[in-house]
């Protein structure tokens, strides 16, 4: 299995869109995004507790309509562990090096347990729970890469995954910038999310913009059609929105 | 019909000029190495002029993709985003490519945050995507870096940029070069990914997918 682009340097940014203060309010919910304080009820005996814990399922099943999440999501608890040397071992967990770079103690070094799977409340996760990390696109692959050979047994090439992967992960960086401009005119996040959900399922032309997003040579496009159709629009029509 | 005496006759003349135009003749093999030293000597001469024009090429891209670079440099860090973004980088594209992190590039569009090193890279990326688009006529330029150079391989100029080689890059552009040897020159090991056991697809649902390659 891959390790880090930066792991012979022992650098693991490269694993990481953002950690602590630097994740953005804005960014829809996506696979990887680790979040504190997320309640968990126990199947056994009911008892309630809070943990930290990265969120597994793929971001096409993780809304219902493409905006609400689901009532219950499919999570990892995420414990204290050391950096691992060897990524083709410890096939059980996803390392979270440096997940809080700027601690000294043994929490700096996190990893998701695969086998610690629990179900969390996605309006409690928004509500209540704290968003600390949301992993690349090329950390999402490499967890789907061990999440696959942990529940399959199949190793499945990086390469592969990093491709089907990547069109969601463009679409989550739209929506994120398009939220953060309709900020900017009092239009709510939900709100935004939706109203540009509503514009990347029109058809750009050659078919619904969200699909084409699957297709390297077109993103660019799209993105410089979005702000356009962004910059465009008045401020009367965003004041609708807000 | 030829008589008996013709086919005879014939016969002897097709022998002798077979037997004939087998017969080494001195002259024509001196001749014919003469020519074939002297052509083996031409593409010795050829191959070193394409080394050198290669070479000589190579240099007079890095010395105008420098001298652009310091032209755009004199630009603020918001504008040099702003016309990345124009072009259709997303924001993890153009911190992949200067060596940042996505919150840092965030932080420069609020004009914060950044070094005359930062300001110096960002020029320089689009230094290099104006060289191309002008001279290579690229239509669009951020699409050209975010797809594959080779079917079944992943790797991007993008990539290949990220690794600080913008010679191997503007050899892609210019379609002077074989990708190929472009690829082996980057990452020797590339085509183990063509021997990939599983292929991507699109699903019923409209998206991809990944299934084992059959």
């Amino acid at each position: 299995m891959r390790a880090p682009s930066g792991h012979d340097r022992g650098s693991y940014e490269g694993l990481y869109l953002a950690r602590g203060n630097e994740v953005a309010l804005e960014r829809p919910l996506l696979t990887g995004d680790v979040f504190e304080r997320a309640r968990i009820t126990s199947p056994i005996d009911g008892s309630v507790t809070k943990a930290t814990v990265m969120i597994l399922q793929h971001p096409c099943s993780l809304r219902q309509d493409g905006v609400t999440l689901n009532p219950v999501l499919l999570a990892a608890v995420v414990n204290k562990h050391k950096p691992i040397s060897d990524w083709d071992t410890h096939a059980k967990l996803m390392p979270l090096p440096d997940l809080y770079p700027t601690i000294g103690s043994q929490k700096q070094h996190q990893a998701g347990m695969f086998d610690k799977l629990v179900m969390v409340s996605s309006t409690q996760l928004e509500s209540e729970a704290s968003r600390v990390a949301c992993l690349s696109q090329e950390g999402i692959a490499l967890l789907f890469q061990r999440w696959i050979f942990a529940s399959t047994r199949a190793i499945v090439e990086f390469e592969r995954v990093n491709e089907v992967i990547a069109g969601p992960f463009t679409e989550a960086e739209i929506i994120e910038e398009w939220c953060s401009y309709a900020a900017t005119y009092g239009v709510p996040t939900t709100a935004a999310a939706i109203d540009c959900l509503g514009w990347l399922r029109e058809d750009g032309g050659s078919g619904m913009r969200q699909h084409l997003l699957d297709r390297p040579e077109l993103r660019s496009a799209i993105r410089r059609e979005s702000t356009a159709f962004r910059k465009a629009r008045s401020e009367a029509d965003w004041a609708t929105l807000a | 019909m030829p008589t008996d005496t013709q086919q005879t006759h014939t016969a002897t003349l097709s022998n002798a000029t077979v037997s004939s135009a087998l017969r080494p003749d001195p002259d024509l093999t001196a001749t014919a190495a003469e020519l074939t030293e002297e052509v083996g000597h031409t593409r010795g001469v050829a191959r070193n002029l394409t080394t050198n024009i290669e070479d000589l090429h190579s240099r007079t891209h890095t010395t105008e993709w420098q001298a652009r670079t310091s032209t755009e440099a004199k630009k603020s860090v918001p504008m040099l985003l702003d016309e990345l973004a124009e072009l259709g980088f997303s924001w993890r594209d153009i911190a992949r490519l200067v060596h940042v992190s996505v919150p840092a590039v965030r932080k420069w569009r609020g004009g914060g945050g950044s070094t005359g090193s930062n300001r110096r890279d960002l020029a320089a990326l689009l230094a290099a995507c104006k060289l191309i688009e002008e001279h290579y006529l690229i239509h669009d330029v951020a699409a050209w870096f975010e797809v594959p150079v080779y079917t079944g391989c992943s790797i991007t100029p993008a990539d290949i940029y990220e690794a600080a080689n913008v010679g191997l890059v503007f050899e892609l552009a210019s379609g002077h070069g074989d990708n190929e040897r472009i690829l082996d020159a980057f990452r020797p090991g590339w085509r183990n990914e063509l021997h990939s056991s599983f292929e991507v697809f699109v699903a019923d649902d409209g998206r991809p997918a990944m299934r084992p390659r059959a």
